[in-house]
């Protein structure tokens, strides 16, 4: 799944603006920022974080240097396992032309040496938008390793269900895809309320809750 | 046992005192915390890796009274923070999950 393929599949799923969000890499996120461009796209520079707890997080940047920057310090509080591509796959970044840069030899699916608190305290330090994800799903959510979901500064939560029963009061809930294959992307997606596709209208959107949950076959 | 025994019997270190002379009646060693909610019984000692506040608030709806962070996890501030102020006792040791519960399953009998 390159990005100039997940960029091509967003055009054909009428997407504005989509985020690459590698486990705990970005090393994808330059090629993927060229090939939004020339889609048209807003790209989105993030990262899925697992914690040290193992429940993932979504962070977003502003940019692509401050999303490089935030995946430079997540890459540093890897552990030094190795990755078996025969069993996890291959881990490469990969270039504008899909030509292969280089291939990442840290299991990318390790936990981080990072709590939840400590991932959102560089998140939002660096303008970025944290946001728990999947946090209905039975695996690596904050449901599943903690039982709850904390009270926290979260800017949303990524829900799977968007009617999923959650034991939190008040909270905005966007649907993404989590596409780990090309035909998923815009399998699920969020409809923000505002004139202009860029992150900081998806700041403000998240936080005023101007948004509507969206899924296939249901386009506009 | 009482939850004393982890440091004057055991040899953890004490983080937090908690209620040391509470009893503590059975064991429960997991690092899923919804697991430990579900699971753990009252008045339990809580062996596991995870370092971090929410292993305190979890100990505190499950009832647990001491908990024992394995294979040398630093404890952050804000946990043992978190831990001062609900009263759940915190040790931690070098040794790992299965080491402890023995050791506490020991005292337990």
């Amino acid at each position: 799944m390159s990005p100039l393929a997940i960029a091509a599949r967003g055009i054909e799923e009428g997407l504005d603006m989509m985020a690459l969000s590698d486990h705990n890499a970005v090393g994808n996120l330059p090629a993927f920022f060229c090939a939004c461009e020339a889609a048209g796209i807003v790209p989105v520079g993030g990262i899925e974080v697992t914690s040290e707890e193992e429940a993932h997080v979504l962070c977003l940047f502003p940019d692509l240097e401050k999303a490089t920057e935030f995946g430079a310090w997540i890459h540093d509080h890897l552990p030094d396992i190795p990755n078996d591509p025969e069993q996890f796959g291959d881990q490469v970044a990969v270039d504008e032309n899909e030509e292969v840069l280089y291939e990442e030899p840290k299991l990318l699916i390790s936990a981080v040496s990072l709590n939840l608190d400590e991932i959102l305290t560089k998140t939002h330090a660096m303008g970025g938008l944290y946001i728990p994800a999947h946090v209905d799903k039975p695996r690596f959510s904050l449901t599943s390793q903690l039982g709850f979901i904390p009270k926290m500064d979260y800017d949303a939560l990524e829900v799977v269900d968007f009617n999923a029963r959650l034991l939190v009061k008040k909270a905005v809930r966007i649907g993404n895809s989590d596409a780990h294959y090309l035909s998923d992307v815009g399998k699920r997606f969020t409809v923000y309320e505002t004139e202009e596709a860029s992150f900081e209208a998806l700041r403000d959107c998240l936080h005023r809750g101007a948004l509507l949950p969206g899924s296939r076959p249901y386009r506009f | 046992m009482k939850v004393s025994d982890l440091k004057t019997k055991l040899a953890y270190e004490e983080v937090c005192a908690g209620n040391p002379d509470a009893e503590i009646r059975a064991g429960y060693t997991s690092d899923l915390l919804s697991d430990v909610m579900g699971n753990a019984l009252d008045d339990s000692v809580l062996v596991t890796i995870q370092a971090h506040k929410n292993t305190v608030a979890v100990a505190t709806l499950a009832g647990i009274a001491a908990v024992v962070i394995c294979n040398n996890r630093e404890v952050p501030a804000d946990m043992a923070e978190a831990a001062a102020d609900e009263e759940v006792a915190v040790y931690r040791t070098t040794k790992n999950q299965f080491t402890v519960s023995c050791e506490i399953g020991a005292l337990l009998d």
